[in-house]
């Protein structure tokens, strides 16, 4: 019976562990999110610049 | 062909994913999903991408993102009891183990009283298995000063997990565990 904790075999246990969140699911965030300039621009500059900008 | 910002954040990112990922695991532990914290990590990433000169420092600028969202949610934890025994439950459904599982959440639990630099250090290198050199350039010091970090971390684990050295006897660990659920 094991009565005491080992610091390399419990390290070594927890890297054994498959990653809990997929490379697959962080791709899927990353693509559904909107272009990333309009987000960080105020919404009444989106706004001013989508009917009265020639830009 | 130019690439979209998103499939450029995507292409620096997908190299680190599994060790920040990891990392993630490592420190969310009592406090919050682990897919919870790298979503969050990783959109507050994106959308700073843009801003982030020098692209090699991306996964610097997740660690520390990753600390903020922790200590915030330190501050806003009141009550740990039934998350920690989620949390342990989950673990034990990955490990397949019970006993290992105990072991993983009480080796975590002392890693987490490590001065903030020095568990930073001993997280990258022991759990999500970093380089030194890598190590140097996230937490911007010297490949010496990682390892004197390394080095002091490990010593104050030792103390944290035993006295003078040797393991804890078994006794004192089934009252801390005891403590824990």
């Amino acid at each position: 019976m094991k009565k005491q904790i080992s610091i390399p075999e419990t390290l070594a246990a927890l890297r054994q562990l498959p990653p809990e969140v997929s490379l697959e699911k962080v791709q899927r965030w990353v693509r559904q999110q909107p272009p990333v300039n309009l987000r960080d621009r105020h919404w009444l500059k989106v706004f001013w610049d989508y009917f009265f900008s020639n830009n | 062909m130019v690439q979209s910002p998103h499939e450029e954040f995507l292409r620096w990112y997908e190299p680190v994913h599994d060790r920040f990922v990891r990392y993630c695991g490592s420190r969310a532990l009592g406090l919050m999903e682990t897919e919870d914290l790298v979503q969050e990590a990783v959109l507050h990433a994106l959308q700073a991408f843009y801003r982030i000169e020098d692209k090699q420092r991306l996964l610097g600028y997740l660690i520390g993102v990753v600390n903020n969202l922790v200590k915030q949610a330190r501050r806003r934890q009141k009550f740990v009891g039934a998350w920690e025994e989620k949390t342990l439950s989950k673990l034990e459904s990955r490990t397949g183990d019970p006993e290992t599982a105990l072991d993983i959440q009480y080796l975590l639990k002392a890693i987490q009283q490590l001065p903030r630099q020095q568990r930073e250090a001993l997280v990258l290198f022991e759990i999500s298995g970093f380089s030194i050199r890598e190590i140097s350039e996230i937490q911007v010091c010297s490949e010496g000063a990682v390892k004197t970090r390394l080095s002091r971390s490990r010593q104050r684990l030792r103390e944290l997990l035993s006295e003078d050295g040797r393991p804890m006897p078994l006794s004192k660990r089934l009252a801390i565990y005891a403590s824990l659920l």
